[in-house]
């Protein structure tokens, strides 16, 4: 309708040779515009909401236009949702909130014959969620407060409540798990910080017999940020002539070697360190989905799918005590 | 052993942050800052070891590391550090290993 109204108005502009009816065509043009951009935009969330090998396509799909839609009001409809699970829900509520801050208002269309298990997902019951956001400007006014109260990444506020799910595995001190999440979290604020925008979510949960994390940072992702620095080009691979593939540079900067997507010297050890704990079991049924690319560590190797375009980096493992017993062994 | 003794969780901290100072408390950065500098200058200048003892904190992420250790090694030489420091650890071996290997031998 949008279409065919700015296609009369066109016409009605460049045909009409009276200008009342000119200027009545471009204010009813404007005012149909402003009608369609605050008219409710419905997006209906799948059957299945969980980021599994056969559904995470769709997901990012549903996901994408959150942002990519012009228009102010959205409304997430759950009516068809069957499964949803913790980690792809606060990937949604991660892209609602980055829409939010573009300007959007963001309406959830819960049915009240929703099951118990898809409202426990959305009330958070069972879930610790960690979460910041900060949009800060090129003067960077808003991070020299921060820094000053240092609330940038307080992980002393995080570790403690994490040790509490872990002990009742009877885990204790699980130093290498501490390290990562220290490293993911200081990963997000640094690249947030260079994009001028924070934004990461973290939860973990309790499953019986492990603990689920999920982290998502919803930056530009991890291949992208390497397409746009300038250490992919200074990297050995690169100047081998190699023509790197969004997989490839997944999987090489995993292996640390294309060092810090930042350019500096001694970095980008995060990733290598996450390689070191899935390969070595010390973490267990890692995904890792970022850009075009996920990685699911099936069988002692990585499953690779492409997909569309994910803006962001997501994490998502469990911890059991079979892990921490490995860690043991090899201290 | 005989020395000026840093042990990090009680002289620093024990839930350790990650690179700078203006990401979140005890950071790499202020680790070498407030102490870590002085004290190896101290050693130095008195000839006497400088013992890390590293037992006692929740964990060492990398950039914490690298940002304290291998910022060291960066400005006062790697064999200077490496003859200076001496680690003492029960628990973190690996994390000594890796600063050795890792940090400090891509420095040199």
């Amino acid at each position: 309708m949008l279409t065919i109204s700015i296609f009369i108005s066109i016409f009605l502009i460049f045909y009409m040779k009276n200008i009342v009816y000119v200027w009545i065509s471009i204010i009813s043009l404007v005012i149909i515009i402003l009608i369609y951009r605050t008219k409710l935009y419905n997006i209906n969330l799948p059957t299945s909401c969980i980021l599994e090998e056969h559904t995470i396509s769709e997901m990012i799909c549903c996901i994408q236009k959150i942002i990519t839609t012009k228009r102010r009001k959205i409304q997430l409809n759950m009516s068809s949702v069957k499964e949803l699970s913790n980690g792809a829900f606060m990937v949604i509520m991660a892209q609602a909130e980055k829409a939010y801050n573009k300007g959007k208002t963001i309406f959830i269309k819960l049915p009240d014959n929703t099951p118990k298990r898809i409202k426990e997902v959305i009330y958070g019951t069972n879930q610790k969620i960690y979460h910041d956001y900060v949009k800060l400007t090129k003067n960077n006014d808003k991070l020299n407060d921060l820094y000053k109260s240092h609330k940038l990444v307080d992980i002393a506020q995080i570790l403690p409540n994490i040790d509490k799910h872990l002990n009742k595995l009877g885990i204790k001190n699980y130093y290498e798990l501490n390290t990562l999440i220290t490293e993911l979290l200081g990963n997000a604020v640094e690249h947030g910080i260079k994009g001028l925008n924070i934004n990461w979510w973290m939860l973990h949960l309790f499953e019986k017999k492990s603990i689920r994390f999920v982290f998502v940072d919803m930056g530009i992702g991890i291949i992208k940020s390497y397409k746009t620095s300038e250490a992919l080009y200074s990297s050995a691979i690169f100047e081998s002539g190699k023509d790197l593939s969004d997989i490839e540079l997944l999987i090489y900067s995993l292996k640390g070697l294309l060092g810090s997507s930042t350019g500096k010297p001694n970095r980008g050890r995060g990733m290598p360190q996450i390689l070191y704990m899935v390969e070595k079991k010390l973490i267990s049924n890692f995904v890792l989905t970022t850009n075009t690319v996920t990685l699911r560590y099936i069988d002692n190797h990585f499953k690779i799918q492409t997909h569309p375009n994910f803006v962001g980096t997501y994490y998502s493992w469990t911890v059991d005590k079979d892990n921490y017993n490995k860690w043991k062994e090899l201290q | 052993m005989e020395g000026i003794t840093i042990n990090i969780a009680t002289d620093f901290g024990r839930d350790l942050g990650g690179r700078w100072k203006e990401y979140g408390p005890f950071s790499g950065e202020e680790f070498y800052n407030s102490i870590l500098e002085n004290k190896f200058l101290e050693a130095q200048k008195d000839n006497k070891k400088l013992v890390i003892q590293m037992d006692g904190t929740n964990g060492y992420p990398s950039s914490f590391l690298d940002q304290s250790f291998g910022e060291l090694a960066r400005r006062h030489g790697v064999n200077l550090v490496s003859d200076i420091i001496v680690f003492e650890s029960k628990v973190f071996t690996w994390v000594v290993q890796y600063i050795k290997d890792k940090i400090w031998q891509t420095t040199k």
